[in-house]
């Protein structure tokens, strides 16, 4: 059996239906059609491109690639355990958004042409908005409409980068480019925003944190790894992407440093992440790209077994910052196992995914004698232990006791958890599987004894800068401002700016109105005044009785 | 039928009897401390066994990989540290804020210094022994 229409409409289309059914058809439904897809992604024939002709152009709805593929499965994969998660506790508008969202996803994963990338890619933003607007949390709807516009912004970058690039080479393939005029470079912004990149990074830690604990989850995965896949194919080896990756890599570290909300340390640890891979890209050998390709794979994964382990704290205590939480571990005893198992594997603890994956981007800066790049790498490397491998642990399930003593949560979200934790570790344990379907042949062999003692080294000094650093670290109810700051800090500024700057202007005209224009105004406030006749609101009775009298002659009119 | 879990609201509190967690004691604390001391000491003496492949001059240093992952962390802690200074806000500093203070913020807390008034204040201790220590997640 092969597959020739795009895998993701299963999803997608699947997750339009899912309010039509109810109760357990829609439960069924919710587990099932991750599943299916993934089955179709994997039934795409090898190199298998369906065409289609759409006003002058063509376009291919279904490109298979190897890169493509790598997505697309964990994409498949992330949906079904997010849907196990959140089937319980989620309402209908999240999961179907949800669905949508990651059917979109995986719709660009195999998009072979701009356009066609772009309808998928304009899906995705207003469906994530949406699992943003389902959420409980009380700050949500502002969120979600500034996440909304960052997004609008970065597609209108890409859509007029689009249009330029159609009108100058006369074709809509989703081929590598290079970013040497405008349109290449409107389009390489476009991705770039998704990705969380400079100057753009803040709207990730802005409105993820604000989704629902199933929410999150599933929005830690797709945009910005979607961004990670159209860059790797768009713009591999463009190397103002290593400095963009570089920026990203230590900027997570510095304000998750500084962030009192465990899941907002989390999405900044998503931007130190998507650092590693767009760092990757823009280093472009083979061995980078299967690193940023294995790594957005294993990243998906431990990102999403973090956030499942935040959100079940989130929903048994109903409390998200780090000055009220801590000590959990007493009471809840999976949760804790599974954020600490995703907390080795973000920090690439040997026998974790996280491992066999980020040291393939450090040997690629290696290998191309980046030096700069490598010994940031590195840096970033012990960093994301200190941030988020103990960070996020420590304050929230040990630290001092908060004397809460919540319980697991239920049944299904432990079960998701423990999937994802099995993911992490047998991954890392045995990674041939992974590197198997990777774009280009693995020459790398991680487990050496010298690769071991070096990672362990790296991390366990860390581990202990973090205790030893530890009173510098004691949590503030703080946020700390980002660019992000001039959309939202600066417009009150300015307002106050202006309407104190508006304000004698303003008296003197009314002042003016008053002393000239008497005899105007007070013939404006006989007839639009409080009861003037041309303002008064008419009885509901008066209304009926005209409503009824147009109808009489309107049939009056219609039978002659 | 399988409906929607709401959530099940305030967390229960520890009861006032309740012993020390065994993993918090200061014994057990210290014993984590002495077996982490040990292992930092035998990864750094593994370097005389393990040969490892240079790419650049200074990565070839004895223990390379344990002074270079501490001192970039101290580095980090307080290059966040000195930033913060600059960067840090109440986390009711945007408008809309509040409305979340008020949704989720616990109004009783056990410990009296953690129901102060707001701003940048400090609430939290180290260690649950005192101690910083406690390597649980290893």
């Amino acid at each position: 059996m092969t597959i020739s229409f795009p895998p993701g409409l299963i999803l997608l289309l699947g997750g339009l239906l899912l309010p039509l059914v109810s109760g357990r058809v829609r439960q069924a439904a919710v587990l099932v059609l991750p599943l299916l897809t993934l089955a179709a992604v994997w039934l795409v024939p090898e190199g298998h491109v369906v065409g289609l002709e759409f006003l002058d152009y063509q376009l291919e709805p279904l490109r298979w690639t190897t890169t493509g593929r790598v997505f697309a499965t964990v994409f498949a994969i992330m949906a079904f355990a997010g849907g196990v998660y959140a089937l319980r506790i989620a309402g209908l508008l999240e999961l179907t958004a949800a669905f949508v969202y990651a059917g979109s996803a995986i719709g660009v994963t195999f998009a072979g042409d701009l356009l066609t990338l772009f309808v998928f890619w304009e899906v995705m933003a207003i469906a994530s908005t949406l699992v943003i607007w389902a959420s409980d949390q009380p700050g949500a709807y502002r969120a979600s409409m500034r996440y909304l516009l960052v997004h609008l912004f970065g597609g209108v970058l890409l859509m007029f980068g689009i249009i330029s690039h159609i009108a100058a080479t006369g074709s809509a393939a989703f081929t590598a480019m290079s970013p040497d005029t405008l349109a290449e470079q409107l389009i390489l912004a476009g991705f770039l925003v998704n990705a969380g990149a400079p100057p753009l990074s803040a709207w990730i830690a802005d409105a993820y944190p604000e989704a629902s604990p199933s929410g999150m989850v599933f929005l830690s995965a797709f945009t910005t790894k979607t961004a990670v896949f159209t860059l790797m194919m768009g713009f591999p080896g463009t190397r103002i992407l290593i400095f963009f990756g570089l920026y990203m890599a230590l900027y997570g570290i510095i304000y998750a440093l500084l962030e009192n909300d465990m899941r907002r340390i989390l999405a900044y640890s998503i931007v130190n992440q998507v650092g590693f891979m767009v760092t990757g890209i823009g280093i472009g050998t083979e061995m980078a790209l299967n690193g940023a390709a294995a790594h957005a794979f294993t990243h998906i994964i431990y990102k999403a077994l973090l956030l499942m382990s935040a959100g079940s704290v989130l929903y048994m205590t109903g409390r998200r910052k780090c000055t009220e939480l801590g000590g959990l571990f007493r009471s809840m005893p999976v949760t804790t196992l599974a954020g600490g198992i995703g907390a080795l594997a973000i920090s690439s603890f040997p026998y974790t995914s996280g491992f066999i994956s980020k040291s393939m981007i450090n040997q690629a800066a290696a290998d191309e004698h980046l030096a700069a790049a490598w010994f940031l790498l590195t840096a970033a490397s012990a960093g994301v232990f200190l941030h988020a491998g103990i960070k996020f642990p420590w304050f929230v399930f040990f630290q001092k006791d908060s004397g809460l003593r919540p319980s697991d949560p239920p049944r299904l979200m432990r079960w998701s958890m423990w999937l994802f934790s099995f993911f992490c570790i047998a991954l890392g344990v045995f990674p041939g599987p992974l590197y198997a379907i990777l774009p280009f042949p693995v020459a790398y062999e991680p487990y050496t004894a010298s690769h071991l003692v070096s990672q362990f080294q790296l991390l366990l000094y860390a581990g202990l800068a973090f205790f030893i650093m530890l009173p510098l670290m004691k949590r503030t109810r703080t946020i700390s401002l980002d660019w992000d700051w001039l959309y939202r800090g600066l417009p009150p500024v300015l307002e106050g700016w202006l309407s104190r700057a508006w304000e004698p202007v303003h008296s003197a005209v009314l002042g003016q109105l008053a002393r000239g224009g008497g005899t105007l105004t007070r013939a404006l406030a006989r007839y639009h005044g409080q009861s003037g006749i041309l303002v008064r609101s008419w009885p509901t009775g008066n209304m009926v009785m005209w409503v009824a009298i147009l109808l009489a002659i309107y049939l009056v009119v219609y039978f002659f | 039928m399988m409906e929607r879990i709401t959530p099940p609201g305030r967390p229960p509190e520890a009861p006032p009897d309740e012993p020390t967690h065994w993993l918090v004691r200061p014994g057990t604390i210290r014993g984590i401390w002495t077996v982490f001391a040990l292992i930092l000491a035998g990864l750094v003496a593994g370097d005389l066994l393990v040969h490892h492949h240079e790419h650049f001059r200074l990565d070839g240093f004895f223990g390379f990989y344990a002074w270079y992952g501490f001192g970039t962390c101290v580095l980090m802690v307080l290059g966040a540290k000195f930033l913060g200074i600059f960067l840090k806000r109440p986390d009711t500093y945007y408008p809309g804020s509040e409305d979340l203070q008020e949704g989720q913020a616990p109004q009783e807390s056990r410990d009296p210094q953690e129901s102060g008034d707001i701003s940048t204040r400090e609430a939290e201790g180290d260690g649950p022994g005192g101690e910083g220590g406690g390597r649980e997640e290893e």
